[in-house]
């Protein structure tokens, strides 16, 4: 990615949005994605990060908080008719949570919301969830921008 | 990229489905509401109406960011619920967009989890995509939807609002705002703007020191203003009946303190209309 630079000599550089220099300019469809973070644990650190950085790459974010069930997580999926559903896992009960979820989106007439998973989630588990119908897995490391692109990128083709 | 039903047929598909079967065509016809041009228009004829349809009753929550808005309107849902078993209500809430990116995090739903699986309950949440007023453009057009739904009650949280952005008394038949001690002092409320629309002033957060000073405070810019002319933005309902100097509540919507106080006031619809 080039750097990007300042067009007018108008705008101060440090007015351009944050998100530029970063390498992901605005994008060019707004999508609405809700985060949550199902599980028994508390933390939602890796949860609000990525919801901060798919705002900051100008995206509707419909934050849930924690605890979530995936009942809940569906319901509120429906209502906001987001694109997609990221959930952020950090105990070992992906598979099941993802299942859940998945079967219920098909109950609701909704499997067009199209879902994505991050946390620490083995690669065995990464397999198994994609062959649900998980779109991506993000496990620890993916890049800000290795995130968004790949979740537009997948909303794009549906 | 698959093809997007139309209004016409989104509607139908509401009318004709039941219970949690109407959440999603209701969802998807609210995002045709704020996404496809001349929207409000298209389901106007869809209904073969005349208007937008509204909730018999339409509320509005304003106030500063933080002063306890959405943790308020998940309070009376719930106490409303109870209350009110034949009732349906549609919460609407508005979050600021970035005039930046364009981006959005919507966090009001976070304080009304519980209300997540009420099948009497819809909840969406909205940008403000550049509205500067406190609410989104679209507003008109999601209550009808909220209507179709079944919506007997809509509850309208506004983005955090600063002292003029009152463009809630546009849509709201009773705008309430509330207000939190420690985050303004008694000559905020000599000012124009959220003084003149509000319908009741609510004192959320009455467990904290300092909300009895804000509540006497309020009442007395309340009753200093009472023979000035009651300004609306809209005309008030045939029948509703708004006391001439507006009310002053203390509540709490952690402890769940003053609801009932405050449910009281609320010009309930006597009858679902469903
Ligand atoms: N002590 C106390 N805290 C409260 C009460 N109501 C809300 N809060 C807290 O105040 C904070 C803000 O509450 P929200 O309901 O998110 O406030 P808001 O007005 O909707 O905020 P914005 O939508 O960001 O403008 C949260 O930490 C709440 O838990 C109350 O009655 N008492
Ligand atoms: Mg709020």
């Amino acid at each position: 990615m080039s750097e990007v630079k300042n067009m007018s000599p108008d705008v101060p550089t440090f007015w351009l949005p944050d998100a530029a220099p970063q390498g992901h300019p605005a994008a060019p469809v707004r999508r609405r994605i809700l985060i949550g973070k199902p599980g028994l644990d508390g933390h939602d650190r890796g949860a609000k990060y990525v919801a901060q950085i798919l705002r900051d790459a100008g995206h509707e974010v419909i934050y849930t908080g924690i605890r979530r069930t995936p009942e809940q997580i569906v319901a509120a999926a429906v209502q906001e008719d987001v694109d997609a559903i990221g959930l952020s896992l950090l105990s070992g009960s992906h598979n099941a949570l993802f299942a859940r979820v998945l079967e219920l989106l098909r109950a609701q007439d909704a499997e067009d919301i199209a879902v994505f998973g991050g946390g620490v989630i083995p690669d065995d588990d990464v397999e198994r969830l994609l062959a649900l119908g998980v779109q991506a897995v993000f496990t620890p490391g993916t890049s800000a921008a290795e995130i968004v692109s790949r979740i537009e990128q997948v909303l794009s083709t549906r | 990229m698959s093809m997007q039903p139309t209004i016409p047929e989104l509607v139908a598909k509401l009318a004709a489905s039941e219970g949690t079967a109407r959440l999603r065509p209701a969802g998807r016809l609210i995002t045709a509401m704020v996404e496809r041009p001349n929207a409000a228009a298209t389901l106007v004829e869809a209904l073969n109406g005349r208007d937008l349809p509204r909730p018999p009753l339409v509320i509005g929550f304003t106030g500063a960011p933080g002063a306890g808005k959405s943790t308020l309107v998940d309070a009376v849902t719930a106490r409303l619920l109870e209350r009110r078993p034949d009732l349906r209500i549609a919460i609407l809430a508005v979050d600021p967009t970035s005039p930046f990116t364009g981006g959005a995090v919507l966090g009001d739903r976070v304080r009304m989890m519980r209300l997540a699986l009420e099948e009497r309950v819809f909840i969406r949440s909205l940008a403000t995509r550049g509205q500067l007023g406190g609410v989104c453009e679209a507003l008109p057009g999601v209550l009808a939807v909220a209507t179709l739904w079944g919506a007997d009650v809509a509850l309208v949280e506004t983005v955090g609002v600063g002292q003029s952005e009152i463009d809630i008394a546009r849509h709201a038949d009773m705008s309430c705002i509330v207000m939190a001690p420690g985050l303004g002092d008694g000559v905020q409320w000599l000012k124009a703007g959220l003084m003149e629309v509000g319908d009741a002033f609510l004192v959320n957060k009455c467990d904290r020191d300092g909300a009895t000073t804000l509540h006497s405070q309020l009442l007395s810019a309340v009753e200093s203003r009472q023979h000035a002319p009651r300004r609306r933005l809209r005309p008030a309902p045939v029948g509703m009946v708004l006391p001439q100097v507006p009310p002053v509540l203390s509540v709490s919507a952690e402890l769940g303190q003053g609801l009932d106080d405050l449910l009281d006031i609320l010009p309930l619809p006597a009858a679902a209309h469903h």
